[in-house]
């Protein structure tokens, strides 16, 4: 076997595992509604019956009876993904936007609003789940909910004027500015809102403070699982998908299915059928133009490798000198 | 082996380079619960929420301190002191609890002993004084528990402690009032026993003893003294269950009377009492005392409101709630009904039947799924009040959408996309249809029929195969969903297409080039062949090309090999395979002769001379082998 052979052979077998583990493996990314893993959404995904919107500027504009969730966004809000968001909560849709490092500020500033996610880290030394770096907001007036369980959460800032707030922190919360772990004497501490509704149009915004609340590994903590469905009631629930940044793993299944696809259109499938063909056909040209060219010695040489090449040649010559052919 | 080694190599190095792909992830932006570290309850926080429960506590705000105390079940307790904390909360929880008991019976006790009902207080209080011992034992054990837990979470030892302390202080005073209220009683009890007081008689008759709720009540009685006989001038109160009807004077001969309109109370019986407390100077003459208790009936009439909804209403749409107010043996007429639903309220009368109807129209935003409705009636004379909710389904329809599109399309030709809007039937115009198709958005509106159609061109950039449309409408009909719908057509795009045939017209050329380029079959060879062999053309063109003594060799070898068996192997020389099958023919030398020929053919000259002998050595193997 030749060297090329060998390393033409080896790539395809590993591309082969590669691509199998690309398929295979469920995707690892942030708040992925297929991700199973503790950062994933796939259990608020199987609890609720969600829609995923792949492209926001395809939300209804009329959003009555519905209520579109953005959770945890990561990318920027496009002017006209802001519109058709406005269009949905103004006519009559609810908009829930779960965030704390995020871009929604980019998007609840081009709603016109004046709260905002303040991006300081919120800790509770006393009200949380195994250190304060995963606080519990325990004052809630959002129907039969009276905890919420938020992980690595930030606080709103709420500049509306007719905003209501809906959750808060406990009273020895505090904003850990300096993100030491610590409460210093300067960071401000007291109850502070998480969760809070502004009237918007003939709909409404609601804002949390945490993009976490929904991933596997908090929503059976609390009442995290019950929070959509209390805000919600009966909407129909859609869920932003455009706005989450992707890790490699994710980007080389869109890639791989990207490349699925584009294999699959009948024009590329048809060039690459007879383009394949046409270069059989010539390799299989090229090997017999090879052994046609061959000396008669080498000929013989390849059926009898254990022939002496040097009789052979020897004969040839006597031939070619006295011999008619 | 070797080269299974170096694919491996290969593979394995791939695998290296391509690995981080498949497992690299950026760092997350929250943080793993199962992963994080556990941390103790911060020491001071701790000690703040517990000052605020026992503060609460202190000031005998106890269903406040009770919540507040439940709140700590939020905190996060490591399990190695979960033990400790927990039996402190239990133990602040049952302390709180009893002190809650004992200062209700102390209440109690005093409402009672206020009614001259001294037997009953003094029961009650032996009960909170019961309680209050518990309490005071949990009290102690609880600053044992403060000390344990001061220890565990850090606290300073004597902060929690001396907050616990500060509840004896309560329990303290608990006491002090219940034997205050003890001492009451037994001085009045006292003075009876002694003389001191006279003991005093209070009698009441009433009537009638079951009546209409809200009628007039006729009450008569007379107070008595031990000594003195009937008391006159005194002040008795009577009352109507827990409630004071009236404060009522005697007459000189003890006597008293009254005719008074009762509360409005719903219930089917209610207890009348009336009691005697002197006061001022009559304190320290007569005992106070309780009459005898007489039941009274109430009948009323019980209101049931029925009514009726439709199964399903729509958003923006009118529906009508009928319904039929009623007690269990008549209708209710001229009654207001009062009803809450989407978050409004409105009224109606009843009619003479007792009918009401309302009519309501859900918001346009309102969620799918039920509401409720709330139905109520205020009491009326005997007539009580009733209430009742119902709920309706808000339901919304899906559009329906009948689409019209071509089969096939060609890309760069216009096509037209036609529809019809509608819901239940219904129309639906006015609505903005919008078409999404590759990257472009068109939008139309729908006519009088619901009717709309689109224009469009495929741009010739798209492949040939399936073409994806979204047809996307808001119908401004709040009662119909938005529609959302996918369609597929059939594009034909001969742009696209010119690749794949571009490639099989180059592979068509191609085999048809190397077709050409296959050698004639040499005419001459081919007759000779058949002169001497006498086979078919057909079989002998496969071997035209070689000379037609080695030729004449090689059906010579098809002869030997089915007579011998003895097959000729591609690596057997002319001279191998003669001395393979020689042994086996044992012939004259007719093969000989031919292996010789087909030697001289191959590698040396050939002679006509030759070639006969070859002709003839081939016929007599022949014969003799056939």
């Amino acid at each position: 076997m030749r060297p090329m052979r060998t390393l033409a052979l080896g790539l395809l077998a590993s591309t082969a595992l590669i691509l199998a583990i690309i398929h295979y493996m469920p995707p690892i990314d942030d708040f992925n509604p297929a991700n199973p893993f503790w950062n994933g959404m796939s259990g608020f995904y199987e609890q609720q019956r969600i829609t995923l919107i792949q492209d926001l500027r395809l939300v209804p504009n009329r959003g009555a009876g519905q209520a579109l969730l953005i959770i945890g966004p990561s990318r920027p809000f496009l002017p006209s993904e802001m519109q058709a968001v406005q269009a949905f909560a103004s006519n009559g849709g609810m908009l829930i936007v779960c965030d704390d490092f995020g871009t929604a500020n980019e998007l609840l500033e081009g709603l016109r609003l004046s709260t905002r996610f303040s991006g300081e880290l919120l800790e509770d030394p006393l009200f949380n789940i195994k250190n304060p770096r995963f606080p519990r907001a325990t004052e809630i007036w959002a129907g039969n909910i009276s905890t919420i369980a938020l992980n690595y959460a930030t606080i709103l800032k709420v500049g509306d004027t007719n905003a209501r707030a809906l959750a808060w922190s406990s009273h020895f919360s505090y904003i850990d500015e300096n993100r030491n772990e610590r409460h210093d004497a300067t960071e401000s501490v007291g109850s502070f809102p998480i969760m809070a509704v502004i009237p918007y149009g003939q709909g409404s915004v609601y804002l949390i403070s945490d993009s976490s609340t929904f991933i596997n590994g908090m929503i059976i903590y609390d009442d995290n699982a019950q929070l959509t469905s209390t805000i919600a009631g009966g909407r129909n629930l859609l869920l932003d998908a455009s706005h989450w940044s992707e890790g490699p793993l994710t980007m080389a299944k869109d890639l791989e299915l990207k490349g699925y696809l584009f294999f699959s259109r009948p024009d590329v499938r048809y060039t690459i059928f007879f383009i394949s063909l046409i270069l059989i056909l010539r390799v299989r040209k090229g090997r017999a133009a090879e052994i046609e060219g061959l000396d008669e010695v080498e000929k013989v040489m390849m059926e009898h490798p254990d022939w002496d090449a040097e009789t052979l040649r020897k004969i040839k010559e006597d031939r070619e000198e006295y011999g008619a052919n | 082996m070797r080269y299974a080694g170096m694919i491996l190599a290969v593979f394995i190095l791939s695998l290296m380079v391509n690995a981080p792909l498949a497992i690299s992830e950026r760092p997350p932006r929250h943080l793993d619960l199962a992963q994080a570290k556990e941390e103790m309850p911060d020491a001071m926080s701790l000690l703040q929420y517990y000052t605020l429960v026992l503060g609460l506590m202190q000031s005998e705000n106890f269903l406040n301190a009770l919540n507040r105390l439940n709140g700590t079940r939020w905190f996060h307790i490591p399990e190695r002191v979960r033990f400790i904390a927990s039996r402190f909360n239990d133990l602040v929880r049952i302390s709180c609890e009893q002190l809650d008991q004992v200062r209700s019976g102390i209440a109690n006790a005093s409402q009672m002993v206020g009614q001259a009902r001294l037997t009953e207080a003094k029961t009650v209080l032996d009960a909170a004084l019961f309680r209050l011992a518990q309490a005071n034992r949990t009290i102690g054990e609880l600053e044992v528990a403060s000390m344990e837990v001061s220890r565990s979470f850090g606290i300073q030892s004597m902060d929690l402690f001396d907050k616990v302390v500060a509840l004896r202080r309560l329990a303290s005073d608990y006491r002090d009032r219940i034997f205050g209220f003890y001492g009451t009683i037994a001085r009045i009890e006292e003075g009876v026993e002694t003389k001191e007081l006279q003991s005093t008689n209070l009698s009441i008759e009433a009537r009638p003893l079951a009546m209409e709720v809200g009628s007039d009540l006729h009450v008569q009685g007379t107070l008595r003294a031990s000594i003195d006989g009937p008391l006159g001038g005194k002040e008795v109160g009577v009352y109507f269950g827990s409630i004071k009807l009236a404060s009522v004077v005697t007459e000189g001969d003890g006597s008293f009377e009254l005719t008074m309109g009762t509360p409005i109370l719903y219930v089917p019986k209610v207890t009348l009492f009336a009691s005697y407390l002197p006061f001022e100077l009559d304190a320290n003459v007569y005992a106070p005392t309780v009459s005898n208790k007489i039941d009274i009936e109430l009948a009323y009439e019980s209101a049931r409101i029925a009514a009726e909804v439709p199964s399903a209403v729509y958003p923006n749409i009118p529906f009508t709630i009928t319904g039929i107010l009623s007690t269990k043996t008549k209708v209710l007429m001229g009654h207001t009904i009062a009803i809450a639903a989407f978050g409004g309220s409105v009224s109606a009368i009843t009619g003479q039947d007792g009918r009401f109807q309302f009519t309501l129209t859900p918001p346009g935003d309102i969620a799918s799924g039920f509401a409720t409705i709330s139905l109520r009636s205020e009491a009326r004379g005997n007539v009580s009040q009733a209430q009742t909710s119902v709920y309706v389904k808000v339901v919304r329809v899906e559009a329906e959408l009948v689409l019209i599109l071509p089969s096939l399309v060609l890309a760069g030709l216009p096509m037209q996309v036609e529809g019809l809007l509608k819901a239940n039937g219904t129309a639906l115009k006015g609505v903005q249809v919008e078409l999404l198709f590759s990257d472009m958005e068109l939008a139309t509106f729908s006519d009088n029929i619901g009717c709309f159609n689109f224009t469009v061109v495929p741009p010739t950039t798209l492949p040939s195969g399936t073409l994806g449309l979204i047809i996307r409408a808001n119908p401004r009909e709040a009662w119909v969903k938005p529609l959302f719908n996918t369609r597929e057509l059939n594009l034909f795009n001969p742009i696209t297409l010119l690749f794949p045939s571009a490639a099989a017209m180059t592979l068509v050329v191609s085999v048809r080039k190397s077709g050409r380029k296959k050698r004639p079959i040499q005419p001459t060879a081919e007759a000779k062949v058949m002169e001497w062999t006498g086979l078919e053309a057909q079989q002998i063109s496969l071997r035209v090309e070689r000379h037609p003594t080695v030729e004449l060799y090689y059906w010579a070898v098809e002869l030997v090999q089915r007579f011998t068996g003895m097959m000729l192997q591609p690596n057997h020389t002319i001279r191998e395979y003669l001395r393979l099958v020689q042994p086996i023919l044992q012939e004259s030398g007719d093969f000989d002769t031919l292996s010789l020929a087909a030697e001289m053919a191959l590698y040396w000259a050939t002679t006509p001379d030759v070639e006969l002998i070859a002709q003839k050595a081939f016929a007599k193997l022949r014969s003799r082998l056939s």
